[in-house]
């Protein structure tokens, strides 16, 4: 306790010298634990996003491949064409250990018994007046969610061969909730439909003047899609289907495609994430990552250096101290824990000093840096790493197109970031402890008391 | 108390081999005032500094208090010395960065005595040797004899058996030297063993027993005991 006391009181009596040291302790504190603050939300954001993009899986046709192994993508032509994935195939590939989420946007090409669409035309040969959606798809609900479209009357459809139709497409054939419709299939499946409800369709609104101009053609018309459930197209069997699968566990990608080559996923095509969005959204973040590491890993190391050449420079002067400590019978060890109590303690005061300063200024240092990062990726030429060519079926994660970079990140101080300045702390605090303890272990007395007399 | 036996300390300077000691005998009892005197290369400091455990011999044996100090570790040697052993050097070696009664407290922080106690035996030391009135000076901020006033109070408030000093009046005018020695004079009164090096003869003159060294030889020149 005594020499502790005494370290402590050594700091007063060097104020010049520790001030100094105090000072690049601390510019190394700040600078890293700023770092190790930005770091560490940057990391759990990544990894979060690594979990989304990751877990979601696309099956996307290797055009490349798929020629070498001697495909035509024209199967009009000589030799074998592309195989497509067919519904029943996505239905397969969904049922799985490794799936958590499968969604299906199912549909088939319908015409009406005794209804009209909206929109028609005279044309007795036309076969197909609209669409029978079926999903389980967060997009269809989305467009609920958004208003797009909205129940107006009615409810949503609950069971097998319940669906919902067009406020458009019922008022022109005086339909209610509770009506029954018949629907066409193929050339002349009947099928029937109970109505739940009815939808106001706004999702036409945004086609505008230019919708005016466009040629009347009930297939193009949104007002003629019934919507119904997935179980009721897949018993009606659906002609068409896109399907997006979320992993269980993103590192669960590599068994998952050798299953679904095992239920006959060709192996022309990629089982593949959606890189190119986790790029957009995480890139800056990445990026400013990147940035802070090799910032604070630029710091530690010229902070290091800095630091054991003032120590050196400290210690030529402390040198006589040690020198007449160890003459006086001071052992070795004794003087080496003075020594190091009175730079721990240095560093524990510049570590509270530090971590108070770097809580107050990560935030705005971690929006400058992100909003640079985004301003970078924005000038940046993007390419996509994925060649996507769609044939027919098709399944795929949610298009990356969209994708909004990152644009705000909330830091702060977490414990496993704590911990970490801390140790950099201590870490410091032994690198400037280290040339005292080298002078202590190397010189005896007399020699430093003779070089200085 | 100090028994030098055959003790040579030797020093290879290229193919050259320099003996600094060579071959002393010297024996030291308990309360003697030993002057060692001799020129400036004859081997004093060197002799000093084996006799204060800060340095070891090349060959030979030296007992202190009747145990060989050969046996002890580096930090069993830095025990004797700060218990046994109270050092004065011609630079009176004091930390100018603490106040003269920190400076004497020193040696007594790192036995690990007891603040109050500590601060007793500082008075007492510092009373000893006259400082008490500039205790919270700086050693900057006062002479050169008070400085050494000051290592000697350093010096003997551990209550040391043995006290070497090394040329302990090199840095002062006659007339404060005269004053150290007399300080050294009553120390040995009260029961210290001192050994003084020096190689001045009027100042060896006033031990009670005085050693010559030459050429790292040692000879009996008075003894008055």
């Amino acid at each position: 306790m005594y020499i502790i006391t005494n370290a402590l009181k050594n700091l007063g009596r060097n104020k010049g010298r520790n001030f100094l040291i105090g000072i690049i302790l601390l510019v190394i504190i700040v600078a890293t634990a700023i770092a190790i603050i930005i770091n560490s939300t940057a990391s759990s954001i990544i990894d979060d996003y690594k979990g989304r993009f990751g877990s979601e899986v696309s099956l996307n046709l290797d055009y490349d491949k798929a020629i070498n192994e001697g495909n035509f993508v024209d199967s009009g032509e000589n030799g074998k064409g592309v195989e497509e994935i067919t519904p029943k195939q996505y239905f397969e590939f969904g049922d799985s250990k490794y799936i958590k989420e499968a969604q299906y946007n199912a549909s088939s090409m319908i015409n009406f018994k005794d209804l009209k669409p909206v929109d028609d035309v005279d044309d007795p040969d036309l076969m197909v007046r609209g669409y029978l959606i079926g999903s389980n798809a967060k997009n269809i609900s989305d467009d609920f969610k958004k208003e797009a479209r909205k129940i107006i009357d009615g409810a949503m459809y609950r069971q097998e061969n319940e669906c919902i139709v067009s406020q458009q497409f019922a008022e022109l054939n005086k339909l209610k909730p509770g009506d029954e419709i018949e629907i066409i299939l193929g050339k002349d499946r009947v099928h029937k439909l109970k109505i739940s409800g009815i939808f106001e369709d706004n999702t036409m609104v945004s086609g505008g003047d230019a919708a005016q101009f466009m040629e009347k053609n009930p297939m193009l018309n949104r007002n003629n899609e019934i919507l119904t459930g997935l179980d009721t197209i897949k018993k009606l069997g659906a002609e068409n289907v896109t399907a997006a699968f979320s992993l269980k566990n993103p590192d669960d990608l590599k068994a998952f495609t050798a299953q679904l080559q095992k239920k006959g996923l060709p192996s022309y095509y990629k089982v593949a994430t959606d890189e190119a969005g986790y790029k957009a959204v995480v890139g800056p973040v990445e990026n400013m990552k990147k940035v802070t590491t090799t910032f604070m890993i630029v710091v530690l190391i010229l902070g290091a250096i800095i630091l054991l050449l003032i120590s050196t420079l400290a210690i030529r002067e402390r040198k006589y101290e040690i020198g007449v400590l160890r003459a006086m019978g001071m052992k070795k060890g004794k003087v080496g824990i003075g020594f190091v109590t009175e730079m721990i303690a240095l560093t524990f005061a510049c570590l509270i000093i530090g971590l108070s300063v770097s809580a107050f200024a990560s935030q705005p240092i971690a929006d400058s840096l992100l909003k640079n990062q985004i301003q970078i990726a924005e000038e940046a030429p993007t390419g996509n790493t994925v060649s996507h060519l769609d044939f027919g079926a098709s399944a795929g994660a949610p298009a990356s197109d969209d994708a909004k970079p990152l644009s705000e990140l909330s830091v702060h101080l977490d414990f496993d970031a704590a911990i970490q300045i801390i140790l950099i702390a201590i870490m410091l605090a032994i690198v400037s402890s280290i040339m005292g303890i080298v002078y202590i272990t190397r010189y005896e007395p007399m020699k430093i008391l003779s070089e200085r007399n | 108390m100090i028994v030098f036996k055959d003790i040579s300390k030797i020093y290879n300077i290229g193919d050259e081999t320099v003996y600094a000691l060579d071959h002393v005998d010297l024996t030291i009892k308990e309360g003697e005032f030993v002057g060692i005197i001799g020129p400036s290369g004859s081997g004093k400091s060197t002799l000093m500094h084996i006799m204060g455990c800060l340095d070891i011999a090349t060959e030979g044996e030296y007992d202190l208090d009747g145990q060989s100090i050969d046996v002890y570790t580096d930090n069993e040697l830095a025990a004797i010395r700060n218990k046994k052993i109270g050092f004065i050097f011609q630079s009176f070696n004091l930390l100018n960065k603490l106040t003269i009664e920190e400076n004497v407290e020193l040696p007594l922080i790192y036995q690990g005595v007891h603040a109050a106690k500590r601060r007793t035996r500082v008075a007492e030391a510092l009373a000893q040797v006259g400082m008490s009135h500039r205790r919270k000076h700086t050693p900057n901020s006062i002479s050169g004899g008070q400085q050494q006033r000051a290592a000697i109070a350093r010096a003997i408030v551990t209550r040391p058996a043995l006290i070497l000093a090394d040329e302990p009046t090199g840095n002062l005018d006659s007339k404060t030297g005269e004053e150290i020695m007399a300080l050294f004079q009553e120390l040995n009164i009260a029961g210290h063993t001192i050994v003084l090096i020096t190689h001045d003869a009027s100042v060896a003159a006033q031990a009670k027993r005085i050693l010559m060294l030459k050429d790292g030889k040692i000879a009996e020149v008075r003894d008055d005991n």
